[in-house]
């Protein structure tokens, strides 16, 4: 019995050491992996500044770029954000704001006409309009669609690399009256541009 | 098991926080004081039960302390408060079975294991089950009001009734109470010998009765404002919700009972020992 509670001290007290003693995760120096964004995106021009009921600004994110990108009558916007030190739960994105959820009647899952890697989508009814938005994170040159890999990735980033930055991409583009699937090619087209801008990018 | 608990000291001051500020999550601060009594009723027999020294015992012991420390520290270290908190719960059974072997285990699981409903779900889960739940429960709320001849137009989580619109929201879903709820039902079942499968069935029709419960609170909610107006929107019922949908379970749970426990033969007052 003993020598049990024994084992079970030492146990605890490895435990403890491993907590307290590994080193603090390193931090991306900020807007790093932001900086020069193109203002053309696959034929998408840029005009700064987007609504914030299109896409909310998240506190945590320590650095963003937000834009309306136009193409012929086309309008979309796009946010990336920077997230870093994601060891504290407080300073990951959160699932609540990748959207516009006040008054919001309706959201419903949607798939990208496009191949390859496909970021989320999702169709947000609110009120008498419709965003089509697409979303998904990067840390370092992979890129996430599911919530649940992207936590594991980060995890083993965590862990491993002792390094917690991401980014949150995302576009919205409005539902027009041609209907949703033109506004998701939309979508597609610009989420594909952005991703391979995001890729090819300094990175931390 | 003191040394065990203070080295999950910051695990619990989180999830105390938590409990404090998220009143769907506040049954946690009842469930250490439960656990606790649930392991006091069988202190007699935890303190007879003679130690084991069977080696199979100790390795399965160590080995679930040895998973509950690891998951420990990873959940610290990147952040996982769920891995971390759930890890506690574990850590106890696995000194429970490697300190005092199984026959310790076998009456002091119950009470450790009902620490697992002090934990939050890991809020991705709840969010998706949240919203579909919200979808679920308008639907059967309009399809109620019109049976009842209440004209309305269902969108999504929205109602329109003809005089104002109404909408399902986060807190109208009992998803975020639904830990609260099963919790309630194993605390029930637990307090009388009862035969086990009358336990089970208690244990498990708590979630049912209660979203039952939220979506008659949301049939009168509807029809209370479809005939008095906005003015029903700040009625007890609405505004303790929570209250309301936990105080019916609790009714709906006593009926449940009443109905199944005299099908089943009374226990022997051995077995009732040997149960209690």
């Amino acid at each position: 019995m003993r020598a049990r509670l024994l084992a079970v001290l030492a146990l605890l007290v490895l435990a403890a050491g491993a907590i307290v003693l590994t080193p603090r995760v390193r931090e991306c120096p900020r807007a790093a992996p932001l900086d020069g964004l193109s203002t053309i995106l696959a034929g998408w021009t840029d005009a700064d500044g987007i609504p914030d009921e299109a896409l909310p600004v998240d506190p945590s994110e320590v650095a963003a770029v937000r834009r309306t990108y136009r193409s012929g009558p086309r309008v979309a916007w796009i946010s990336v954000a920077l997230f870093t030190r994601q060891d504290d739960p407080q300073r990951r994105a959160s699932i609540n704001r990748i959207y516009a959820e006040q008054d919001v009647s309706r959201v419903e899952r949607a798939t990208l006409p496009a191949a390859g890697a496909r970021p989320n989508a999702v169709v947000v009814s609110r009120r008498d309009r419709r965003v089509v938005v697409a979303y998904w994170y990067q840390i370092g040159s992979r890129t996430y669609a599911s919530e649940t890999r992207f936590r594991l990735a980060l995890m083993r980033e965590i862990l491993l690399a002792r390094r917690g930055d991401s980014l949150l991409a995302r576009v919205a583009v409005p539902v027009d009256p041609d209907g949703v699937a033109a506004s998701l090619a939309s979508a597609a087209e610009l989420a594909a541009a952005l991703r391979v801008a995001l890729l090819a990018g300094p990175g931390c | 098991m003191a040394s065990t608990l203070g080295l999950y000291v910051p695990v619990l001051l989180g999830m105390a926080a938590d409990w404090a500020r998220f009143p769907s999550q506040s049954h946690g601060f009842a469930v250490p004081a439960i656990a606790a009594y649930l392991i006091w009723m069988r202190r007699g027999a935890i303190a007879s039960a003679a130690p084991d020294g069977s080696r199979a015992a100790a390795a399965a012991g160590v080995a679930a302390l040895i998973a509950a420390l690891g998951a420990l520290v990873i959940g610290s270290l990147t952040g996982e408060t769920f891995l971390a908190r759930a890890s506690l719960p574990v850590a106890l059974l696995g000194v429970a079975l490697f300190v005092g072997g199984p026959g310790v285990l076998r009456h002091a699981w119950i009470g450790l294991a009902y620490l697992f409903f002090m934990v939050p779900l890991p809020y991705l889960t709840l969010k998706t089950l949240t919203y579909q739940s919200r979808l679920f429960d308008a639907s059967a709320t309009a399809a109620a009001l019109r049976a009842l001849g209440v004209p309305v137009l269902q969108d999504g989580v929205m109602l329109h009734l003809a005089n104002m619109t109404l909408e399902v929201a986060d807190e109208c879903s009992s998803v975020p109470a639904i830990a609260a709820l099963i919790a309630l039902g194993v605390a029930y079942a637990q307090l009388h010998p009862r035969p086990t499968w009358v336990r089970v069935a208690l244990a498990l029709s708590a979630a049912p009765l209660g979203l039952a419960a939220n979506i008659m609170r949301l049939i009168l909610t509807s029809l209370a404002a479809y005939t008095l107006g906005p003015i029903a929107l700040s009625n007890v019922i609405h505004r303790f919700g929570g209250t309301t949908v936990f105080l019916a379970t609790i009714l709906l749970l006593l009926l449940v009972d009443r109905v199944l426990t005299p099908l089943s033969p009374a226990p022997t007052p051995g077995a009732a020992r040997a149960r209690g």
